[in-house]
């Protein structure tokens, strides 16, 4: 598979956007809003499951962290269709592996800031491991 | 009776802003903040007012170094940090408090949370922006209003309904 471009994105995909922030997480688990807001980039990045076993996913997320001096805490997992219902675009952008960015935001801030909040409802957290 | 409460270091941010440019509209609008400092010191500081300012205070700390998203987040500058604190305190009196976050273009944020699908964020930029979006059961509502020194209606409006609907 190595060299090979990556498939397109299918709405029934589950994609992982990685939270290194931890206040980015409420006290009854719910991820907030503002880990979904895309900046510095015009675009969001996030990691396909696709043919990736749980522990391959986390071992993702570990290195998407690089030479950061950040913690990755866990990862929101989200459907791509709530992806696309929200007239989102996701597009593979590998290498790495997985790696996907969610781009068609809305130039304007308020406009993004209600898709995260809609995707934020739809997300569902997970705590690292360990 | 007001009770006098020990002032909080996170409370040093600086002159509020005001409308008027006359000196009278100066002078009205400094008795009116200094009239709103003592009854929030005596109603609703005391009922976690002062916490919340606290918990401003956190956040802004938390958030004023490069990348502290790990995604190459924006600093919160000390203005921005200032504007939210004359936010937080031209609320009206027994405005629900909100909680606290920053996001990663350098906005901190206020968020008035009763669940998943009620809930609003208004977000405080560094020139005095305050974009805000709430969900409101099947319903969204979202805009920018600028803010002078006084919390807009619309937003305020918002945290009532979100909070108490």
């Amino acid at each position: 598979m190595s060299g090979d471009a990556p498939t397109p994105v299918d709405s029934t995909e589950q994609l992982a956007r990685f939270v290194f922030f931890h206040r980015y997480v409420r006290a009854d688990g719910m991820v907030r809003a503002d880990a979904f807001i895309p900046h510095p980039y015009s675009d969001l990045s996030v990691t396909r499951h696709l043919a990736l076993t749980e522990d391959e996913i986390w071992e993702m997320g570990k290195s998407a962290r690089g030479n950061r001096e950040v913690v990755l805490q866990g990862r929101a997992d989200i459907s791509a269709q709530v992806v696309i219902s929200q007239s989102l675009v996701i597009t593979p952008d590998e290498p790495p592996r997985n790696h996907a960015v969610i781009t068609g935001w809305p130039p304007d801030k308020p406009a993004q800031k209600i898709k995260a909040q809609l995707l934020s409802v739809a997300a569902r957290y997970l705590p690292k491991p360990g | 009776m007001i009770l006098e409460m020990p002032a909080s270091p996170f409370l040093s941010y600086g002159i509020l802003t005001s409308r008027g440019a006359s000196v009278t509209a100066q002078f009205v609008s400094e008795q009116t903040q200094q009239s709103r400092r003592q009854l929030q010191g005596s109603f609703v500081l005391g009922q976690g007012g002062q916490a919340a300012f606290d918990q401003l205070y956190l956040s802004y700390q938390a958030c004023k170094e490069t990348d502290w998203d790990g995604y190459g987040a924006v600093p919160v500058s000390e203005n921005t940090y200032i504007l939210a604190c004359q936010l937080l305190e031209a609320l009206p009196l027994g405005t629900p408090l909100p909680s606290f976050d920053a996001e990663p273009d350098g906005h901190l944020t206020m968020e008035w949370y009763r669940s998943p699908r009620y809930k609003l964020s208004v977000s405080v930029n560094p020139t005095g922006n305050l974009h805000y979006a709430a969900l409101l059961g099947a319903g969204t509502a979202y805009g920018t209003e600028p803010f002078w020194g006084e919390a807009p209606r619309e937003i305020v409006a918002l945290i009532h309904r979100v909070m108490s609907e």
